[in-house]
């Protein structure tokens, strides 16, 4: 078990650093001189700005712009080894600030859509598992077909034009309290609650066809009894692995649902250091989002062995 | 037993969880019983009446004068330049009370008296220097912009400027918004950078929320000029447009600019808001890739373009009245504009035959020109970030297409369209033609044979000694002469085409007064004349 764990360890630790290499060398292939695009962005405010010769070469000199590729790359690496993972073009603070700063915002905003989408998910699945082909079934179908089929950024500004605008019971945007989290929270957790309630129904249904259900049933065990003691503990180990998967998804999705909802998280961050060519700070965001990514699914792979003693048995 | 069940539990507990939830939001559903489409809006509960909120379409990352000017000088009304400008760009003293020229390099600046900083700290001409050498160390286009060579503080009120070379544009380039004076005990991080401006304006620095970037202001009571009205400010950053129309719409915010155009009038039908749509200093251009070696090389050919567009349309179809017709390449709201240039009027019969006489022809009859051989074909490159670019560009590929030329759109993030651009290719931008209100800065680098902007290679040398004297001129009646001349001869040679001048939008509640739009503004400029009518509650 050790060895294994030290395994998915090792490998984690490798997606991040080469997440981080070639972030940064397809980060160098955005078009544009970074000093001209420091000066437009940074220094003028107006993308069309034509910057003179002497202009670009003070910014270089400013920001340290002439080394080669590879050796800003290895002075980078080096850096953040030491925590150091470089300063904001655009505000001055280090990148490691900017990202803590908006790290509680984006936790509870993907804590609140997996919570929402798993509570809404696992019991719709499950009965349209064990009524499958009933109404209910179906209507859960159309509607997990409606969520994936939606794009966030549709679906959240509908959330908002019905809720907001016409009921006017929600606010439309912004960072405060539980009113405010509800929309981001159900705009984003929406694909997951889709994938979700389908695998969940999928998993019991293929549950339900196994030779020890048809024991259970044969001796004589009632059919509630079946679904809740025997079927749903197997039939929910590929979901907690999927959900710990959607987990990653979900950072993604932040990108689009907190720049809609102005929700100042590192999905805006992101995004807002894509505009404003701040690079070091999209090197950062990435590298941040790599990690969660890989520990969310190490513990997945970890957790999975806990919850499915035959894997164990397969590996003796 | 119990334990055994505990998924049974779970199951339940989660349906219980889920229909408490639905319940919620069905009790929810039932207070606004009205079904109508315009239903009853309830403002926004505010914590003081006094409080302006804005919704701002850039995220507030910095608040350091000399990084972010526009900021701090334009929205916020922190800190004050020397020199200020009017709504038709010409200038009024600032924190400067007057000025004037020694010789042809030498300026004396006098500062205003009885001015104090935000914390108290009196306002000496110390710290002016202190202030604008720290922008020009940290910003190099504030050095091309201003071409200073030094200041010294001659006495407490005085201060003696030398630039580089003659330079009539001088005390205008002093209204750069990096320019914004801030006093030395301004709070700064271990690197240097101000994260607590403190400045003369009349609102002050209260504090910035780094992750929303949202910024806090509140009233200056000892400000020397107009009393603000307001007592607190709070600038927000939404960056998505769409959020942003419907913030104001619901009184989240209660200020808000650039919003979708396909909102507007939606916004203009809805209770309680006001619209308001206003010029400023930008215009929609055609540059063209290259004036030698192609096409274009032909003066007839760029005329009969110019001609076969309809700007009428464009304006207001097309960019659903947000911009006016161009004429030349200044704006006649700008006090220096050449006030008897005529422009291009649609006139496609004109850019038929203007084509013809420069050779082509539709040979083979498929609805493109042809020229030895060469099809008329190009791409029309623009870029997304301002939202009526595209449109307008799908607006001029038709109508080339009816000039038999065949264009193909491409939109492309600003930076990459160098790239790809090639010489016969035409791209479409928003440029600012007052970044300093002076005519000299945009029009030299736009139309200098060696200016930064002329990337078409633009030359002639009567254009060049204009744009050189205009520099040198210090008489304000000559200098006009010159450069009605220059945008006589930017017009009719058509280095560049322009399409319309960019308009503004602001929406506001109407609960919100006092506000007047100042053109000079990058995007909108608050000002200590507004004030909220009512209760908001």
């Amino acid at each position: 078990m050790l060895g294994y764990i030290a395994k998915r360890t090792a490998i984690a630790v490798f997606v991040v650093f080469a997440t981080s290499a070639l972030t940064f060398f397809f980060l160098s292939l955005i078009p544009g001189e970074t000093a001209v695009t420091i000066i437009q962005r940074v220094f003028v405010g107006d993308v069309t700005y034509n910057p003179s010769q002497a202009e670009i070469e003070a910014t270089k000199q400013m920001f340290q712009l002439g080394n080669p590729l590879w050796m800003q790359y290895l002075h980078w690496l080096s850096n953040a080894l030491h925590g150091n993972f470089g300063t904001s073009y655009f505000s001055g603070r280090t990148v490691l600030s900017e990202i803590l700063v908006r790290l509680p915002a984006t936790i509870e905003l993907a804590i609140a859509a997996t919570v929402l989408s798993l509570i809404v998910a696992i019991p719709l699945g499950v009965i349209s598992a064990a009524r499958q082909n009933s109404k209910v079934d179906y209507s859960s179908m159309a509607l997990a077909t409606f969520f994936i089929a939606m794009p966030n950024f549709w679906l959240g500004l509908i959330l908002i034009l019905i809720f907001s605008l016409f009921l006017d019971l929600l606010p439309v945007a912004g960072y405060g309290g539980l009113e405010h989290l509800i929309l981001p929270a159900i705009t984003l957790g929406a694909g997951m609650m889709a994938v979700t309630m389908r695998l969940t129904r999928s998993s019991v249904l293929e549950v339900l066809r196994l030779d020890y259900i048809r024991t259970a049933r044969a001796k004589g065990l009632d059919e509630k009894r079946i679904l809740y003691r025997h079927v749903l503990k197997n039939a929910m180990i590929p979901v907690i692995t999927v959900a710990g998967l959607q987990l990653g998804y979900l950072l993604g999705g932040t990108v689009i649902v907190e720049t809609i909802f102005a929700w100042p998280g590192i999905g805006k961050l992101l995004i807002d250091s894509i505009d404003a060519r701040d690079i070091a700070v999209i090197q950062g965001c990435v590298v941040f989002i790599a990690i969660i990514f890989s520990l969310v699914n190490l513990l997945t792979d970890i957790s999975y062995r806990f919850l499915d003693p035959r894997i164990k048995y397969e590996e003796v | 037993m119990a334990f055994k069940n505990k998924f049974g539990i779970l199951a339940i507990c989660l349906v219980l969880l889920s229909s408490i939830m639905l319940g919620c939001v069905e009790q929810g559903t039932q207070k606004p019983a009205t079904t109508s489409l315009t239903p009853e809006r309830i403002p926004a509960v505010k914590e003081a009446k006094k409080t302006l909120v804005v919704g701002e379409m850039w995220v507030i990352r910095s608040v350091d004068p000399a990084k972010d000017g526009t900021t701090a000088k334009e929205k916020a009304i922190i800190i004050e330049t020397l020199v200020e400008a009017n709504p038709d760009f010409t200038l009024r003293p600032g924190l400067a009370e007057s000025w004037e020229q020694i010789n042809d390099t030498k300026w004396k600046f006098y500062l205003r008296k009885g001015v104090k900083f935000h914390d108290g700290t009196e306002f000496t001409a110390d710290t002016v220097r202190w202030s604008i050498e720290r922008a020009l160390k940290m910003n190099p286009p504030v050095k091309t912009v201003t071409l200073i060579k030094s200041i010294e503080a001659v006495d407490k009120n005085t201060l003696l400027f030398t630039t580089e070379k003659p330079y009539a544009a001088f005390p205008a380039s002093l209204e750069y918004p990096n320019l914004g004076i801030v006093s030395s005990t301004s709070e700064t991080d271990d690197k240097g950078i101000i994260v607590k401006p403190i400045g003369t304006g009349p609102f002050k620095f209260e504090r910035l929320d780094v992750a929303s970037g949202t910024l806090y202001l509140m009233r200056n009571d000892d400000y020397w000029g107009i009393k603000p009205k307001l007592e607190k400010v709070i600038i927000k950053g939404i960056p998505d447009p769409a959020s942003r129309a419907m913030s104001v719409e619901k009184g989240e915010v209660d200020f808000t600019c650039d919003v979708p155009y396909g909102d507007i009038k939606r916004l203009q039908k809805s209770q309680g808001l006001k619209v308001e749509v206003h010029p400023t200093a930008r215009v929609y251009q055609m540059q063209f890739g290259n004036l030698s070696g192609t096409p274009y090389s032909d003066v007839r050919v760029r005329k009969a373009i110019s001609y076969a567009i309809d700007r009428a349309v464009i304006s207001e179809r097309t960019l659903h009245g947000c911009a006016a017709s161009a004429i030349g390449p200044v704006m006649p709201t700008i006090a220096w504009s050449n006030k008897n240039l005529k422009g291009y009027s649609y006139d496609q019969k004109k850019a038929k035959e203007l084509l013809a006489e420069a050779g082509w022809k539709d040979v083979d009859g498929d609805g493109i020109l042809e020229k030895d051989g060469e099809k008329f074909s190009i791409t029309l490159y623009t870029y997304p970030t301002r939202p009526g670019l595209q449109p307008m560009a799908e607006a001029i590929q038709a109508m080339l297409k009816d000039l038999g030329i065949k264009a193909e759109v491409r939109v492309m993030d600003s930076s990459a369209i160098k790239d790809y651009m090639t010489d016969r290719d035409i791209y479409l931008v928003g440029n600012a033609v007052a970044m300093v209100p002076d005519p000299d800065f945009y029009l030299r680098k736009t139309y200098h044979s060696k200016g930064d902007s002329n990337k078409w290679g633009y030359s002639n040398p009567e254009m060049d000694s204009l744009l050189e004297e205009g520099l040198k001129t210090f008489d304000t009646d000559k200098r006009q002469e010159i450069y009605d001349r220059v945008q006589e001869i930017a017009l009719d040679e058509v280095p560049l085409i322009h399409v319309a001048y960019y308009k503004a939008t602001v929406v506001m509640r109407d609960y919100v007064k006092g506000f007047v739009f100042n053109p000079i503004a990058h995007d909108y400029m608050l000002n200590p004349e507004m004030y909220i009518a009512q209760s908001k509650d």
